[in-house]
């Protein structure tokens, strides 16, 4: 039975802080864990891995090129499930793993030998590789697949159907995206900041980039079954942009984004469970996930444009005119003035 | 004044930043005048205020005795090269065309006479060869001769141009510089932001000294001299500005 | 199984619709993708056709609760929904950009995740309340050419004439906003208008696109056919029309082998699904042009390399041979670092040409001796001009020397001599060959 059945918003805050204590206490173990609190431990996770990535790619512009290796690594996904879920069942993680690293390079390279050798734009040869990608993946799937077609969930996810290897899946992602990122740290960041200084000091630039390209492929796999392809995008990429409206430097900013995510993560199960509840309305967690990083991203334009520019400021925008003319007549005297001296 | 520009009380400021403050200057027509000014002045500034560009808070323009903004179509602009996209699918001979835009009616197509015009400049800057090459294709001298091609297509009286022998050649340089010439003598008048101080004398009949302010405009006799530009560029720059200017003459035997 | 002809896909009622109406549907996606592509914001296809998500599921539940399901109409709800979120999604988008100061990209891939979302938590909420118009609301996601009727034709071909009267119309004003937004200003003209038209036509073509090839391609219907355009021309006229050609054969070509690859196939009346057909009749077609397109294309631009190399390596043999006027092959091929077949191919072509005659040892003609005068008065009249002009050190201008010597034109070669006054010995005390020995 769900500990957390039927309780409205500030409820589950509180049966959760209780079970936090009862945990620390050791009273708990890890089958006891309700489905909800394996879902905020997964979107913790989560939220901790793409951060880590998503800082990087927010930062060096290559967002767009992450949505591109989203739709392919689903192309992936899909058809390590054709090959080898007909025979077997669900088709083993490692596998899994492996197609959509193969398909996260091949669109990564496909990407930069179109806009390197064959001369093309970037926007164009980012839009062009993923969706030939995924039309030759529908394709295959309903040549291979005749009578199923790519169910809504593949795509969405479905984080209320989370079980404890998932969490351990997420928390493997977890441990490797730390790992590279803490090897890597101090190479990340100057060739975010400066990639032809990194270059002239021997960097392989194009080597890490594809590690970077490899680490959001990683994520997007352990998002996959969470939040499906598409919507870990916004892990990746709504609290990094937030996180830049209340700092700027690039520790700061890793901190924060992850705060950020984390505490979306937790509003985004409480709201799910309170509308269950209380409305008897089944909400997707991982649309509301989305909608929770909205409302932290419009809490920091409101801090960033209206509170810290000071009321006082947003008056004289207001009333600039009639202000300025004023001081500019003074000035003017002010300055034959000191032409005078 | 009735004839020429006169600019008053122009302010123009960025969040809590002035680029310029209470301008007030006077041009008679027929004249080729040079803003100068160093880096941050608001020389840019100025000319995308006057053009309309950028929204100034207080102050403004007057041409001929009618508002300059009214009045655009008496004005040619040429901007620095910056935020072109030098790719696009756009030859040099339409580039020109362009410039009659502005006086295009109705479903807006290009005539007979406006091609053989673009033809024409496209002689007198002397790249008559290049009139179906891709933009991409040009050299820095070329990019810049071919923009004051398009603003003379515009036939304006008044011609704003934004740091034009900026990386150019000295071939082009004394080109274009040959063009305006000719055009000073029909009467236009023509306002060039500039960089190189050496050359401030031999080009300009008039001079507009900035800095944020206005620090002097006048005649360039009388108003190109060290206590301005001390003023302008602060003391330390014009000393090494008097140097260079003292070996070239010395290399180049003059004095 | 018989393959149906070209014409049948102009009359049969089955094949028509699909047919015709991916033409036109083409044809407009690929004219308004020629505007996004020069902009260089081709993505901004992949972010408002994501946008409409939302719109769609609020469609459905509008049409939930008025619609019939029995009627075969186009669901309008669901497309009026998609166009006010896209339009909401492309508002978002620029202020963004402007107000926010945001990169285009991360903007982009803001807008494309929150609508998504939101959409998907709109989504959890009717799946299982109205499961058929759920269901409708999924072909929007993947398109479904095939159960287009003579209603999409009128629609898809009322929505190409607007774009093609706007673009003929509208042309030189489109060239000026996007090639030069801020001399446009500068004229004291309003962009706003045409941006509107532009926008509006934009979101339309997408809307109504992605019934046909889906969500998530409808993105590549707007860059492949303006990419492949761009590769055969310089002229945004020529680019529209090449664009549209484009646009329609993969139109039409992807109807015919979704038709026909799977009879040819496994013989059964089976259709692949048209909308990634398109795709990639298209991106096979850009594929091509970026590869073969003559000036622009891949192999044209290896060949223009492979023939600068070849004159390198033939101008560096005429060198070698003036110096020492007749040299053996093994000499040869040691000094100029070639291997033996390349050195067979090169010395066949130099004889071709009547430069050199090969026996015993290779020996150069008059023509080729005169030639092999000129590349070495180029290379030395260089090293004098960077030493003596530029003042350079004597002992860094050799490498310059070696690449320019390919390059430099007689006119440029003119120049130089009356600026270094004919000049008879250069930096390293050797003798210039004279014009005349040329």
């Amino acid at each position: 039975m769900n500990p957390y059945w039927g309780h409205h918003f500030f409820g589950f805050f509180a049966i959760l802080i209780s079970r936090i204590w009862q945990g620390l206490h050791g009273q708990l173990t890890w089958e006891d864990l309700a489905t909800d609190e394996i879902q905020i431990l997964v979107l913790l996770l989560i939220a901790a891995s793409s951060v880590l990535v998503g800082v990087f790619l927010v930062l060096r512009k290559m967002t767009m090129l992450a949505n591109s290796l989203s739709h392919t690594v689903l192309l992936g996904i899909v058809i390590t499930f054709l090959l080898v879920g007909q025979t077997q069942g669900a088709p083993d993680l490692k596998l899994l793993i492996l197609a959509s690293l193969i398909t996260s390079l091949l669109t990564a390279f496909a990407t930069t030998w179109l806009q390197r050798s064959l001369r093309l734009q970037e926007d164009a040869s980012v839009g062009l590789v993923f969706t030939t990608l995924f039309a030759l993946g529908i394709i295959g799937v309903t040549l291979f697949l005749r009578n199923a077609h790519l169910g809504i969930e593949t795509i969405m996810g479905n984080v209320d159907a989370l079980h404890l290897k998932d969490l351990l899946l997420t928390f493997y992602l977890f441990l490797f995206n730390a790992c590279i990122t803490l090897v890597f740290y101090q190479r990340y960041a100057l060739m975010t900041f400066d990639l032809t200084l990194g270059r002239n000091f021997g960097m392989p630039t194009l080597w890490l980039n594809h590690l970077l390209m490899i680490q959001t492929a990683a994520t997007a796999i352990g998002a996959f079954r969470a939040l499906g392809a598409f919507l870990f995008l916004a892990f990746l990429v709504l609290p990094p942009l937030t996180a830049r409206f209340f700092t700027y430097r690039l520790k700061s900013l890793i901190f924060v984004s992850y705060l950020i995510g984390a505490a979306s993560s937790i509003l985004a199960v409480a709201l799910s469970r309170h509308t269950l509840s209380v409305y008897h309305t089944p909400f997707s967690t991982s649309g509301l996930t989305t909608l929770t990083l909205a409302l932290f991203f419009f809490i920091g334009i409101l801090y960033r444009y209206v509170l810290k520019s000071r009321l006082l400021c947003v008056l004289t925008v207001l009333f600039k005119r009639r202000h300025l003319s004023l001081r500019v007549r003074y000035r003017s005297v002010l300055s034959k003035k000191e032409q005078e001296l | 004044m009735k004839n020429g520009l006169v600019v008053k009380n122009l302010t123009v400021s960025y969040d809590h930043f002035s680029a310029l403050w209470d301008i007030n200057f006077e041009i008679s027509c027929g004249q080729i005048v040079g803003i100068i000014g160093p880096n941050g002045a608001g020389k840019s500034t100025l000319i995308k205020a006057l053009i309309g560009l950028i929204k100034p808070i207080s102050g403004g323009a007057e041409f001929c005795g009618m508002d300059l903004k009214k009045n655009r179509k008496r004005v040619a602009y040429v901007p620095q090269k910056k935020g072109i996209d030098w790719q696009f699918p756009i030859t040099v001979f339409d580039v020109v065309l362009m410039g009659c835009y502005g006086r295009l009616k109705g479903l807006k197509w290009y005539r007979r006479s406006d091609r053989d015009r673009a033809l024409q400049l496209l002689t007198l800057m002397q790249m008559k060869h290049l009139h179906k090459r891709q933009i991409s294709a040009l050299s820095v001298g070329q990019q810049q001769r071919l923009f004051i091609a398009r603003a003379l297509m515009q036939d304006a009286d008044l011609l704003l141009l934004d740091e034009p022998f900026a990386g150019v050649d000295k071939t082009t340089e004394t080109l274009i510089m040959q063009v305006l010439t000719e055009l000073k003598a029909q009467g236009k008048t023509i306002l060039i932001v500039h960089h190189d101080l050496n050359t401030v004398e031999a080009y300009f009949d008039a001079l507009i000294i900035l800095k944020t302010s206005l620090i002097a405009c006048g005649k360039t006799e009388a108003v190109f001299h060290l206590k301005h530009l001390n003023r302008a560029y602060g003391a330390k720059g014009v000393i090494f500005d008097e140097a260079i200017r003292l070996s070239l003459s010395r290399f180049s035997g003059l004095r | 199984m018989k393959f149906p002809t070209l014409i049948q896909f102009f009359t049969d009622p089955i094949l028509r619709a699909p047919a015709v109406g991916s033409m036109f549907m083409c044809l407009a996606s690929s004219l308004i993708g020629v505007i996004t592509f020069v902009q260089r914001r081709s993505l901004i296809g992949e972010a408002l056709s994501h946008a409409t998500y939302p719109g769609v599921i609020s469609g459905i539940l509008i049409s939930a609760l008025w619609c019939d399901p029995k009627l075969s109409l186009p669901c309008f709800p669901i497309l009026i929904g998609a166009f006010l979120f896209s339009w909401l999604g492309l508002i978002a988008i620029e202020m963004c950009e402007r107000r926010l100061h945001l990169n285009p990209d991360a903007s982009l891939c803001l807008i494309l995740s929150l609508f998504l979302g939101l959409g998907v938590t709109l989504a959890s909420r009717i799946q299982a309340i109205h499961p058929f118009w759920y269901q409708q609301g999924q072909a929007f996601l993947f398109g479904q050419a095939a159960t287009m009727g003579d209603v999409h034709i009128g629609l898809y071909a009322t929505l190409s004439l607007a774009i093609v009267s706007l673009i003929v119309c509208r042309f030189r004003q489109i060239e000026l906003i996007y090639f030069d937004l801020g001399f446009t200003q500068s004229l004291g003209l309003s962009t706003s208008l045409c941006h509107f038209f532009n926008h509006f036509l934009l979101i339309l073509a997408l809307v109504i696109g992605m019934r046909s090839v889906g969500i998530v391609l409808m993105s590549g219907m707007l860059i492949a056919p303006a990419a492949c355009a761009r590769q055969f021309t310089d002229r945004l006229g020529s680019m529209f029309i090449i664009s549209a050609t484009v646009g329609i054969l993969s139109g039409f070509f992807g109807v015919h082998l979704s038709v026909c690859i799977p009879l040819f196939l496994c013989k059964r009346p089976l259709h692949l699904p048209t909308g990634p057909m398109i795709i990639l009749v298209a991106v096979l077609l850009t594929f091509l042009s970026l590869l073969f397109a003559p000036k622009r294309g891949w192999l044209a631009r290896m060949l223009r390399i492979r023939a600068a190399r070849l004159k390198q390596q033939m101008d560096h043999l005429l060198k070698v041979l003036w110096k020492r006027d007749t040299a053996q092959a093994s000499y040869l091929r040691s000094e100029l670092g070639l291997s033996r077949l390349s050195l067979y191919f090169l010395l066949l072509f130099a004889k071709k040409k009547g430069w050199i005659r090969t026996g015993e040892a290779v020996t150069l003609t008059t023509h080729g001796r005169c030639k092999g005068a000129y590349i070495v008065r180029l290379h030395r009249l260089w090293e004098l001009y960077l030493t003596s002009q530029l003042e350079l050190e004597e002992r860094r201008v050799h490498r310059s020397a070696e690449e320019m010597e390919h390059i430099l034109t007689p006119e440029i070669e003119e120049r130089l001599t009356q600026l270094l006054n004919n000049p008879t010995r250069d930096p390293h005390h050797q003798p210039i060959p004279r014009k005349g020995d040329t």
